[in-house]
């Protein structure tokens, strides 16, 4: 497969500015998480890779195509979903969308078609005669949705496309991602403030800071990692109890006097912690399977704490 | 219509070819410009004095149809309506305030929209460039006026040599280059100062102004500076006299208050109009087209870097 995107000492400057800072990596994923804090570089690599910035040294690959000298096939092959309010005025639903899948190379019977039945898609069937300024904020993100994705691209950049959603639009986008990611025809670029819809969309993820990329990582791969990772609370009195599982070979981390944090070693089952407590006069009162969370991750690469692990490419 | 299938799937049909896809953008932006009444309605009164110039040359050439129209009318002694540079200038000169007219009705609607509702990033994510966007705007402009400026004076022409015969198209063929040259140059100037203004100014009203500001606030400024310092050269500012020079000098007539003495029709010209040198005014017009250029490469970006 393809990477989605290769980056070989990727630098971005404006005005000696540096924006980006030697980004490296192959990234393979069907649907990638762009993760950052505000002015991280987010949107100076999405524009980069659309060939909107030249990369002042270095290169980028987005589907095996170098962007400095084929953006032209570049954008015939990507579909890309600006974060801010972008539309044509005076035009409505289905004249814009079939206007911009004429642009991307379609026929004009064939755009007309698929304008209609992306529209209906995105769930704008209905408003697809009205005049596209006329929509109301979740109803343009979904007109933006249908611009990207109306000549079928191999990749899709959405940036930040649950922005202004109600709780229904978010789902309904969600769900559309993800049915895009799993045709296995589409990858997909997310890029997100909300950890959540990276969360859920995504199978890797990768964080940028300050024009660094300091995480890449899988997210199943994470979670497979963490998989024994066990939140306890109890009552009564645990030094016994502490004993006797430090003997099984736990990692034991105490938070105050009643939560306990542990890794399970191979071959120890939840049952005999469980055991033990009875023996020992200890109530479990709560058990959870506990793992690193998105925002974990997030938080530790802000910290930098992960710098330099994790399945950086 | 294929709109029962609600799931995504990708498009594995053909393409088009991307050398005409600046022809989609013109194509859509016709089918809006035509949806203004006003505009079509002032769009055919532009072609009124065309009507008019080609009545007068067809009855010129048939007078016994004139002379049962009007009974009591005279055969005339000369020809009727003498078809010259004077004519063709006249009638340029008429059809080019007609086309500013129509620039500033159509010419904000086509730039200034897609920039304030920030429609850039979704034209430049597709095959489709920069150069392309603005030769799809500029077509829309080009195609509207030279259909009311160089097209219907190419028409009487081509009626005058079918009447006249094939000596006259070929003794006047230079009024058919210069027709051509002059009406290109101009439509292709005010086409970019228009699509120019409309980059610029996000405001439609306001970018309609700004043409005609463009016209006649340096046109002021230049002959005031041409009163106070006692030369021509300040002319370069107006406008009309510019692109009269350059038609002038297309139309061979090298000495403009003679030859508009020598024709009835122009013979109340003021001896005040400061003529320009016919470089300097082909120069100005490179220049402007070029400024132009310059700024709507400025402005047409897919994404404004904030420096």
């Amino acid at each position: 497969m393809v990477p989605a995107i290769e980056l070989d000492n990727l630098s971005v400057s404006f005005n000696h500015r540096p924006i980006l800072k030697d980004l490296n990596g192959k990234f393979s994923g069907r649907a990638i998480g762009l993760l950052g804090p505000n002015g991280a570089g987010k949107s100076t690599l999405i524009q980069t890779l659309l060939g909107f910035h030249p990369p002042t040294s270095g290169a980028a690959r987005v589907l095996g195509l170098d962007v400095r000298s084929q953006i032209q096939e570049i954008r015939q092959a990507i579909g890309y979903m600006p974060e801010n309010d972008s539309f044509v005025a005076g035009m409505t639903g289905i004249r814009l969308v079939r206007m911009m899948a004429e642009l991307s190379g379609l026929p004009p019977a064939d755009a007309l078609e698929r304008a209609h039945e992306t529209l209906f898609q995105v769930g704008l069937g209905e408003a697809r005669y009205r005049e596209v300024g006329t929509y109301s904020l979740g109803m343009k993100q979904m007109a933006k949705l249908a611009v990207a994705i109306v000549h079928g691209p191999g990749m899709l950049i959405l940036d930040e496309p649950t922005n202004g959603l109600d709780v229904h639009g978010r789902k309904r986008m969600l769900e559309i991602i993800r049915e895009i990611r799993d045709s296995h025809e589409t990858q997909i670029i997310l890029c997100s403030h909300l950890l959540r819809d990276v969360e859920e969309c995504c199978d890797e993820v990768m964080i940028l800071k300050d024009g660094v990329l300091v995480t890449y990582c899988n997210l199943e791969a994470e979670r497979q990692t963490n998989r024994k990772f066990i939140q306890m609370e109890t009552r009564g009195d645990t030094c016994v109890f502490l004993s006797r599982i430090g003997q099984l070979g736990c990692e034991l981390a105490v938070n105050g006097n009643r939560k306990l944090k542990m890794v399970l070693p191979e071959g120890i089952k939840t049952r005999d912690l469980y055991r033990i407590a009875s023996e020992t006069g200890v109530q479990i009162r709560r058990l959870d399977y506990k793992r690193d969370s998105l925002q974990d991750i997030f938080l530790k690469a802000m910290e930098g704490s992960l710098e330099g692990s994790n399945g950086r490419p | 219509m294929g709109v029962h299938r609600q799931a995504y799937h990708p498009y594995k049909g053909p393409r088009t070819s991307e050398r005409w896809r600046f022809w989609i953008l013109a194509r859509y932006a016709f089918e809006r410009v035509f949806q203004s009444r006003i505009l079509v309605i002032f769009y055919v009164i532009c072609f009124i004095p065309t009507v008019i110039a080609l009545s007068a040359v067809y009855l010129s050439h048939n007078v016994d149809l004139l002379i049962s129209l009007f009974p009591q009318a005279k055969p005339p002694d000369a020809e009727l309506v003498p078809v010259n540079e004077a004519f063709f200038l006249l009638l340029m000169s008429i059809q080019a305030s007609l086309s500013v007219f129509v620039t500033a009705l159509v010419g904000p609607g086509l730039v200034s929209p897609d920039l304030s509702n920030n429609a850039l990033p979704l034209y430049f994510s597709r095959p489709f460039s920069r150069a392309e966007y603005v030769l799809g705007k500029l077509s829309v402009l080009f195609i509207l006026l030279s259909m009311i400026t160089g097209a219907p004076m190419l028409l009487i022409y081509l009626l005058k040599s079918a009447l006249a015969g094939s000596q006259w198209f070929i003794e006047n063929i230079h009024l058919a280059f210069a027709i051509v040259a002059g009406s290109l140059l101009w439509v292709t100037l005010i086409s970019l100062m228009s699509l120019a203004s409309s980059a610029w100014v996000r405001w439609r009203p306001a970018a309609a102004g700004m043409l005609f500001a463009l016209f006649f606030i340096p046109a002021g400024f230049g002959t005031a500076a041409n009163e106070i310092m006692r030369m021509t050269w300040g002319s370069l500012l107006n406008g009309i006299v510019l692109i009269g020079t350059v038609w002038n000098s297309l139309f061979f007539i090298n000495d403009p208050v003679g030859y508009a003495r020598a024709a009835d029709n122009l013979s109340d010209m003021p001896d005040s109009i400061d003529f320009l040198p016919a470089w300097s005014a082909w120069l100005m017009v490179a220049a402007l087209c070029a400024l132009s250029l310059f700024l709507l490469n400025r402005k047409i970006r897919a994404h404004e870097v904030v420096r």
